[in-house]
């Protein structure tokens, strides 16, 4: 076999089929073959020193962190291979004379014990030089070691990232090995035990901290750390020592600090940006007088989470093309896009500009101290929009949720905001105090949603009656829906005095409804009753509407009769469908027999019907182009 | 150690039975290859490459200066248009799209700071990128998920109207370019 002599595609393939540790062995058979790898295309990658026990070093490949893949061993420990032949294993600045062996996993181990400290700093030095010169892995070092190990680490003075592992050395030795060592971008402690980083204060300038936990971490040290970004695992860090750490820090302006790249998303992507964590948690801005620059602060079961907004610094938002911001506001529900329209008249210029399609709204009151105000595409379909309470437990419930200006053309409003967990439905906490400035709220956001998002300025109100005095300010309502109450038909008549209803009055009622009693909605043209069961017939035949649909009722025959009898006389003039349940046997023939369906005093035709119970009464109120009512 | 070319080239892969090929130079003067399917995800690009009459035969020895898209943002661009290149039309979109599930591949090229996705869409603008405008829209538009007016105005940059106000006043305070 002449390997060297066979063609470099053939080389290309082979190699391909051999791992890494096998690529390596042979790099080490002559200059040749050391040149014939390196020629070969490797991915750059990093590597990592990792010393975890007495007298065995690990060279591995990291393609992610902390996912390292062992290239080769070596160990200095006294001989355990009898006869095993030694071998020199030689490269441009290797020379070594040792006994190789494979473990269970076909990595290379080489036994050199009768080498000493210095040699085999040497070695492991100029193995990563050869790894970086044939196998295109970067020059950087990486290590993950227990400090006592430390003095076998390979010459450097840099280091990327470093992973200390529990050892029993104390905070000496890790000032020590932060004094010899210029850590450039990373110290990660995965240590159980007591760490050394206890009582050390050499590391807390290292750029990027990550720590499984830090139980032991204190106040005072804590308060010390100057790095970019510092993670830890649980700790027993106090709100007063957060509240400290947020007061003093230095954040550099000048410096782009806590992007979320790299290490960020190499350590610790699935703390920080959970979208369940980022989902539930509490927000809040602080912001440093001294420059304005401005933090994220967000703190959800027990971790606190604090983003100065470099991050954000440099997105410019406004400048973008139109073309971008179409395409933006696309992607937004119509609750972002209302919180985006109170960012700044620019911002609500910019979203009123888009195409909205007109549509109603509805002020929904269903409950104590709520309000909802949502986005109707199909009736009973509404979308809630956004929702304000002014409960009065919100300072309790919401400890240090930080209020914040929402600020609009009429709008002006101190509040706190959280979001719904399932429909992230924003939701205002309120402070009002009068009932007067709720409604002016209202009345603004409703003015508001007209002029940026082209609803229609006719209101709909669907509410429990309890709640009437929470509506905004207005005199006319397009369709009012009626949920349950406990109030009574004066408090109906008063609002029928109140708000000129113009479209349709909808009951939902189940329970006793208050519409019982009230004579102000039967001029409504429209009235749509769920079950109408306390519907009398003193109360029926006084219903003066276009459109009066029913569920069960307990109506009887008679009273259709004379329902129909006085339309017969030329009331009810407006009446075009009466559609009515009723609990009693209903016979459109004994109507049909009793009446010819054609008015006198103008000639309107009507069609009767019945079926299970149903009684449907239409009147022709046009002429087709045959002449025939329709 | 291989010795780097003086101005890289990012080289694409390209099927065997559409062997055409186009240069770019980008405005910091790196110079890109891209494939012809790639390529018409620009219609500026297309268009211009019309226009200008390259064939197969000449497309690589007549680069395209691209003056308003530097390198960096060229590469991402060609890598997008590679990757999306046989890709079917999409469907038009309706309002609130949010079901529509950014792909992975287009998520982690996208995972740029903001500054970097600002300048992304400048470029993808310019360069009339349908589908690159959509991607790099919604990554924005998901930034403003759970987020109060405060929030988005850090986020988007977005100044108050008191800052916009100084801002305006202290421009009309300050001599102009006469002094």
């Amino acid at each position: 076999m002449q390997f060297l002599k066979l063609p470099f595609l053939a080389h290309v393939n082979i190699l391909k089929y051999l791992e890494p540790s096998e690529q390596l062995l042979l790099s080490f058979c002559s200059l040749i073959t050391r040149a014939l790898v390196s020629r070969m295309r490797h991915t750059p990658t990093y590597s990592v020193f990792v010393l975890d026990r007495p007298e065995v070093m690990y060279y591995s490949l990291v393609n992610l962190p902390e996912k390292e893949k062992t290239l080769i061993i070596w160990t200095w420990k006294s001989e355990q291979w009898g006869d095993v032949q030694t071998e020199r294993v030689k490269s441009k600045n290797i020379d070594l004379e040792c006994r190789i062996t494979f473990n269970a996993s076909n990595t290379p181990i080489l036994w050199c014990p009768s080498e000493d400290g210095p040699s085999r700093k040497r070695f492991a030095t100029a193995f990563h030089s050869h790894m970086c010169e044939v196998f295109r892995v970067e020059p950087e070092m990486q290590f993950k070691l227990s400090l006592e190990y430390m003095n076998e680490l390979p010459y450097t003075n840099t280091v990327r990232d470093v992973t200390l592992l529990d050892t029993s050395v104390n905070y000496e030795v890790v000032d020590e090995f932060f004094e010899k060592f210029h850590v450039k971008r990373a110290v990660v402690s995965t240590s159980l035990r007591d760490s050394p980083l206890k009582g050390s204060f050499k590391f807390l300038q290292v750029d990027n901290i990550f720590m499984d936990r830090a139980y032991w971490l204190k106040r005072l040290q804590f308060l010390k750390f100057d790095c970019e970004n510092l993670v830890t695992g649980p700790t027993e860090i106090k709100k007063r020592d957060l509240v400290a750490f947020v007061k003093q820090c230095r954040w550099d302006p000048e410096v782009d600090k806590l992007e979320y790249n790299e290490p960020i998303y190499d350590y610790a992507k699935y703390i920080v940006l959970s979208p369940q964590y980022l989902k539930k948690c509490q927000n809040g801005i602080v912001t440093r007088k001294s420059d304005g620059l401005r933090a994220l602060a967000t703190t959800f079961a027990g971790q606190f989470h604090l983003h100065t907004n470099t991050f954000f610094r440099k997105m410019q938002f406004l400048k973008l093309p139109f073309l971008a911001h179409v395409n933006i506001l696309k992607y937004l529900e119509p609750s972002e896009q209302l919180l985006l329209s109170f960012c700044s008249l620019k911002t609500r210029a910019l979203v009123s500009r888009m195409r909205h399609t007109p549509t109603y709204s509805v002020f929904v009151l269903d409950r104590p101290e709520v309000m909802q105000y949502s986005l109707v595409n199909l009736p009973e379909k509404e979308k809630t929009v956004i929702i304000w309470t002014w409960k009065s437990e919100i300072s309790a419930q919401w400890g240090d949720v930080k209020t914040e200006k929402v600020i609009s053309r009429d709008i002006d409003l101190e509040c706190r905001i959280t979001f719904n967990i399932v429909s992230n439905t924003p939701i205002l906490w309120c402070p009002f105090e009068d009932g007067p400035s709720r409604k002016r709220f209202a009345t603004a956001l409703h003015s508001h949603m007209c002029e940026v998002f082209r609803v229609e300025p006719e209101m709909q109100f669907k509410l429990s009656l309890e709640y009437m005095n929470e509506l905004p300010y207005t005199d006319t309502v397009r369709d009012v829906t009626l949920l349950d109450t406990s109030v009574n038909y004066e408090v109906v008549d008063e609002f029928f005095k109140k708000f000129n209803v113009k479209r349709a009055v909808v009951s939902l009622s189940f329970k006793d409804s208050p519409l019982k009693g009230s004579f102000q909605f039967l001029q409504v043209n429209n009235v749509i009753m769920n079950s109408a069961y306390w519907l009398k017939r003193s109360q029926f035949l006084k219903f003066d509407c276009e459109n009066l649909v029913t569920g069960p009722t307990e109506i009887k025959k008679r009273d259709l009769v004379a329902f129909v009898k006085q339309w017969l006389k030329g009331n009810k003039t407006k009446l075009k469908t009466f559609h009515v349940i009723s609990t009693y046997c209903v016979d459109v023939h004994t109507i049909m027999n009793k009446f010819n369906l054609s008015r006198k005093s103008d000639g309107l035709r009507a069609l009767a019907a019945t079926f299970d119970g149903q009684f449907h009464f239409h009147v022709f109120h046009k002429k087709n182009e045959f002449g025939v009512q329709t | 150690m291989s010795v780097e070319p003086e101005v890289p080239i990012v080289q694409v892969e390209e099927v065997r039975e559409n062997p055409v090929l186009y240069k770019i130079i980008s405005s910091d003067n790196h110079v890109f290859t891209i494939s012809e399917h790639a390529v018409k995800l620009s219609k500026t690009l297309w268009d211009l490459i019309t226009n200008l009459g390259l064939t197969a035969e000449n497309a690589l020895d007549n680069p395209i200066p691209v003056e308003n898209v530097n390198g960096k943002n060229m590469e991402t661009i060609v890598q997008f248009c590679e990757r999306h290149k046989y890709d079917e039309e999409e469907p038009e979109y309706t309002n609130y799209i949010r079901e529509f599930v950014l792909p992975e591949w287009d998520r982690q090229l996208l995972s740029i700071d903001n500054e970097e996705l600002f300048q992304l869409i400048l470029a993808t603008n310019y360069l009339d990128i349908q589908k690159l405008m959509d991607y790099c829209c919604r990554v924005i538009g998901d930034m403003a998920k759970d987020k109060t007016p405060e929030e988005l105005r850090i986020i988007y940059g977005i100044p108050t109207d008191a800052e916009d106000d100084a801002l305006e006043r202290s421009a009309s305070d300050s001599p102009g370019p006469s002094g």
